[in-house]
């Protein structure tokens, strides 16, 4: 029994130890959205990310009251709203690298990575194109992608639907360093 | 044999466990437990006319027309009240996002105030449980002495107010507050009147849609219940108490009630209501609000 424990422990830390973890607890995404009669946007910059060099796999967890708008009652109103922050507190992404990248060589490399996007507790399957550079043992992702809002079942009110998007577009820069 | 079996079997679930939702639930368990202030407690600054524990976030400004009608209960020939009514002009700044200055000009007794609110303590998930904050107002009554025979003196003229809101959330529907009052009169009637009435104000909020909220606010006095506000004894005075409905529609929000008092500062709400609820001596009444974002366009980048 001791043994097996152990052995299987020895298993597990020597994945975690071979898997060139990289990570970051300050990342930032942002969104935008553009209607002839007003601009709104918000910016989170404590996005957690981590990522898996070695499988090519990532996740991000942003807590969505870390968005932080211009507009005060516009922030409120995102989380009352529209996030429905009380219920759905956070916005995730899983996925993975679709194309043979090697992450442990400098480099800037355009990739797609397919995964789920968890918004409003709705997940949606998304392909999601970027750019990942790896200089001085940074990675750094970069990406633009939009979001429709009924794909996550976040209604507007029919009061202000002249003055949300349908769909945002959603910006991310994160840069992981190596995970101690 | 068995031990074999079990060894392998621990790896394989290990295996599985970290290939499926790993780099999340790794995320997940590393998140900073850092506490997560609670928004929207209420709708806006004012639950109806009792302040709420919302202030105006920093270089914001809030315009609020507050509005009320008369009576209800005067019938058909003055429009059940429609044909009077009272305001009051009030602007909110927030110095910070815990601060905000207000100034306001009521027109029965054509008083003028200014006030300051301030939130103390902020409810947070994984920080304190309940959120605190002060309020005091200062107002100014500019209408005429009505007997310029006698000595009168600029001191008279003014009321004080100081209160400390306790207020809870507690989930997105259901918010409440608690708010040991004081008003201080540097005049009364009669020399037996109270010059500082006590009172202790509650209120709850019940969210309805997204959009919209159902509020009840009610100021009982603890002492001061018997004091008459004119010589002739003909004006009595009542508690106060207010149903309202909130409306936000983006950047306004529109408040509707039925309240018993025509004063829209508290020193007029809570000892001045000369009407009451029991004979529908109520008025209809609104609080538009707007708020302005007054910060420059570098402090938006």
């Amino acid at each position: 029994m001791k043994k097996s424990i152990t052995l299987a422990l020895a298993m597990v830390i020597g994945m975690f130890a071979q898997a060139q973890l990289f990570s970051t607890q300050t990342g930032k995404v942002g969104f935008f959205s553009k209607t002839p009669i007003e601009d709104i946007d918000g910016t989170s910059l404590s996005v957690l990310a981590v990522l898996n060099a070695a499988k090519n796999e990532m996740a991000i967890i942003i807590t969505n009251t870390t968005f932080s708008f211009p507009n005060k009652l516009m922030e409120e109103h995102f989380n009352e709203k529209y996030m429905q922050s009380d219920k759905f507190p956070t916005s995730t992404f899983k996925g993975k690298i679709n194309e043979v990248v090697d992450l442990s060589k400098d480099g800037e490399y355009k990739v797609t990575v397919t995964g789920k996007l968890n918004i409003h507790g709705v997940e949606v399957e998304r392909t999601i194109p970027g750019n990942i550079t790896v200089k001085n043992g940074e990675i750094r992702l970069v990406s633009n992608f939009p979001v429709k809002n009924a794909d996550h079942k976040i209604q507007i009110p029919k009061l202000v639907v002249s003055k949300i998007a349908e769909t945002l577009d959603v910006s991310a820069d994160i840069i992981l360093l190596p995970k101690k | 044999m068995k031990k074999i079996i079990f060894t392998l079997s621990f790896i394989l679930i290990s295996l599985i466990v970290s290939a499926q939702d790993d780099l999340l639930n790794m995320l997940n368990s590393e998140q900073p437990k850092k506490p997560i202030p609670v928004f929207a407690t209420f709708k806006a600054t004012r639950l109806i006319t009792m302040q709420s524990n919302e202030t105006v976030a920093k270089k914001h400004l809030n315009f609020v027309i507050l509005h009320r009608f008369g009576e209800v209960n005067k019938g058909a020939y003055e429009l059940w009240g429609m044909d009077q009514a009272y305001m009051r002009l009030a602007f909110d700044y927030g110095l910070t996002d815990n601060i905000q200055i207000g100034i306001g000009r009521s027109s029965p007794s054509k008083v003028y105030d200014g006030n300051v609110k301030w939130k103390i303590i902020k409810q947070a998930l994984g920080g304190s449980p309940i959120g605190i904050t002060y309020y005091g107002n200062m107002a100014l009554n500019t209408s005429e002495f009505s007997d310029k025979t006698i000595d009168n003196y600029f001191t008279s003229r003014l009321t004080y107010f100081n209160q400390i809101l306790f207020t809870k959330k507690f989930n997105d529907a259901f918010s409440v507050l608690l708010a040991p009052s004081m008003v201080h009169k540097n005049l009364v009637t009669y020399n037996k009147d109270a010059n500082t009435i006590f009172s202790v104000g509650v209120g709850a909020s019940v969210k309805i849609t997204r959009s919209t909220r159902f509020n009840i606010e009610y100021y009982p006095r603890l002492n001061g219940r018997d004091d008459f506000l004119d010589v002739a004894k003909t004006q009595s005075t009542y508690d106060y108490l207010g149903l309202g409905f909130d409306i936000e529609t983006g950047g306004h929000v529109f408040q509707m009630m039925f309240c018993n008092a025509t004063g829209m500062y508290e020193q007029a709400a809570i000892a001045q209501t000369t009407t009451t609820w029991s004979d529908m001596g109520i008025r209809l009444g609104f609080n538009l609000s707007r708020t302005f974002s007054m910060g420059s366009s570098k402090d938006k980048k």
